[in-house]
């Protein structure tokens, strides 16, 4: 079937799109793997997403179902358990093939979307010694046995990361009966919200140890214990650190695009996001027509932003502009989405992504636009975890540049 | 005395500081909301419960819950407890109430996955 935008991934990324699409009279097509539409809200049951969206505190699945529902009302239309087998180009035209238990399918769409999240940073990619029993999980994984399959790991856990996902679960296990042992950090910062250690964490008892981490996992068939001992700057054991008694090491140290579609389309990979470069409408540098949204383009902390970029994305598709992009200059930022900027096509307002290599009490941001400043946002408590949005109405010709500085107390 | 609190209400996280005496003032927050949050969390610090429950059926072993209001603090884990021992043999939609009065804590469980497949 022919149809004007094909989006890959029915996670909020990829509904967002839908509903954007949708809404503008286009017909949308989600090609998702899994049996459901959500994505990983599917097993994020906890809540705190929605607020900024709908000024609600809602659970991932309830921000879920809300945009299947509305997205499907809308008319996009869903292909689940469908893996995505060939993805090519003819004059303009996307052709994309598929296989499910319906058999094989090809589609076709001048758009195609990317909205195929991330996935976690495993266990494999940290430096721990010993054997690799069952036992060690990804917090992730943790979340989907926990609140999908209703299952319980293991009876007494160490969580190694503070990422947010790894505290989230440290509160589901205690909930769900479990002991956690605690939360063991390698580096001298937390990695997840402050909210997240405070009602996670600090609520139940369970210790955060900073500048951390497991150096050895012991156990045969089955985690028995980890050693974890203080380490330096460089990461490297300072002492030879305890022995903690343990069934369940829980990994939580971070997230990646989930970019193998994108790379096997020869779309190249910045530094700073691990995700393709972009224009201010999540349009692909690289190729006219391909957008990128969610986690997939740089890992997000709050859906929200997910939601709202995709609906930039959504909004953008079928324009047909005549792109003539600049390269976006930051000062003091680890990275910045979008990289590039559309000249030929400035919004009413555009919103850049971005975040601090460091933590600040108080920064400035600047925005220039050929050189003279047009905007400048101060901001409190700066934290590296914690995404900052910037909207902005800008129009420059030749150059733009956004700019963090640290202000002084 | 001075007390610091970080607001878990909404994803701003303000760095609260909460001066006590007869008057107790916060500083920190960018809302009001910040306010009541630091008051009530050094008198009766409150939550809301999300978790799942086990269900009758293969193909979702266990829907997604929450209390439909917050609970103090200290009831998190009776009322987790009590959720555990559940189990759920119709298929509701999402925003119905699976389980009323949760461990006696005055709040109902709802539910806020899909069950239908
Ligand atoms: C384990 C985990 C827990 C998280 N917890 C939170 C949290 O508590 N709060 C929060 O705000 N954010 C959380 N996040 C971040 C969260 O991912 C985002 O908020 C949001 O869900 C991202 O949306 P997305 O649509 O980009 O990705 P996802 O929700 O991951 O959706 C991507 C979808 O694409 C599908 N897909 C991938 N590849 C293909 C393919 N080749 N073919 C077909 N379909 C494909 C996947 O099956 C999935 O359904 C978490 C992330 C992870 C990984
Ligand atoms: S004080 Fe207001 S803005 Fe700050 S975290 Fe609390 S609710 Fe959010």
């Amino acid at each position: 079937m022919r149809y004007d935008v094909i989006i890959i991934g029915g996670g909020p990324a990829g509904l967002g799109v839908a509903i954007k699409a949708s809404e503008r009279g286009k017909r949308a097509l989600i090609i998702e793997r899994e049996k459901r539409l959500g994505g990983i809200l599917k097993q994020c049951v906890h809540d705190g997403f929605g607020l900024l969206r709908f000024g609600e505190k809602l659970t991932g699945p309830e921000y879920a179902h809300r945009d299947v529902v509305t997205a499907l009302g809308m008319g996009a239309e869903a292909l689940t358990g469908s893996f995505v087998i060939s993805i090519t180009k003819k004059e303009g035209e996307y052709f994309v093939a598929t296989t499910s238990e319906r058999g094989l399918r090809s589609d076709s769409a001048p758009a195609l979307v990317f909205a195929t999240g991330c996935r976690e940073r495993t266990a494999r990619q940290v430096n721990i010694h010993g054997t690799r029993p069952a036992g060690v999980l990804t917090a992730g994984s943790c979340q989907h046995l926990v609140n999908l399959k209703g299952l319980l790991p293991g009876k007494k856990a160490v969580i190694l990361g503070s990422g947010d996902i790894g505290l989230i679960m440290a509160r589901r296990l205690t909930l769900e009966g479990a002991e956690v042992a605690g939360v063991f950090e390698a580096k001298g910062e937390p990695g997840g919200l402050q909210r997240n250690i405070r009602q996670c964490l600090d609520d139940y008892g369970i210790p955060l140890r900073m500048k951390t981490t497991v150096v050895e996992v012991y156990g045969d068939k089955r985690v028995e214990a980890v050693r974890v001992a203080p380490v330096d700057d460089d990461m490297r054991p300072v002492s030879a650190g305890e022995i903690i008694p343990c069934d369940l090491l829980v990994v939580s140290v971070g997230l990646i695009p989930e970019n193998e579609l994108q790379t096997s389309l020869g779309l190249t990979l910045e530094n700073g996001t691990r995700g393709v470069a972009v224009d201010q409408y999540m349009m692909c540098v690289d190729r006219e027509g391909v957008y990128v949204v969610g986690n997939a383009l740089h890992v997000h902390d709050l859906v929200d932003f997910v939601t709202e970029g995709a609906m930039t994305a959504g909004s953008d598709l079928g324009s047909g502009r005549e792109r003539q992009l600049i390269k976006i200059d930051t000062k003091n930022l680890s990275y910045i989405v979008p990289q590039y900027f559309d000249v030929s096509a400035p919004a009413q307002k555009s919103v850049f992504y971005m975040r601090s290599p460091r933590s600040m009490r108080r920064g400035v941001l600047k925005v220039f636009a050929d050189g003279v400043e047009v905007l400048k946002k101060r901001l409190v408590n700066v934290r590296p975890p914690e995404m900052i949005r910037l909207e902005c109405a800008v129009a420059p010709v030749d150059s733009l540049e956004i700019t963090l500085e640290e202000e002084s107390v | 005395m001075s007390v610091r609190l970080t607001c878990i209400i909404c994803p701003n996280g303000c760095e609260l500081t909460v001066t006590e005496g007869e008057n107790p003032t916060v500083e920190g927050n960018l809302c009001p909301k910040g306010v009541r949050f630091a008051l009530d969390e050094l008198t009766a610090p409150v939550r809301s419960f999300t978790g799942t429950v086990a269900t009758a059926f293969k193909d979702v072993p266990v829907v997604s819950v929450k209390t439909d209001r917050d609970i103090p603090l200290q009831m998190m884990i009776p009322v987790a407890r009590a959720a555990a021992a559940l189990k759920l043999d119709r298929r509701l939609e999402v925003g119905e109430t699976a389980f009323e009065n949760i461990a006696g804590s005055g709040a109902n469980l709802i539910i806020t996955g899909e069950m239908k497949i």
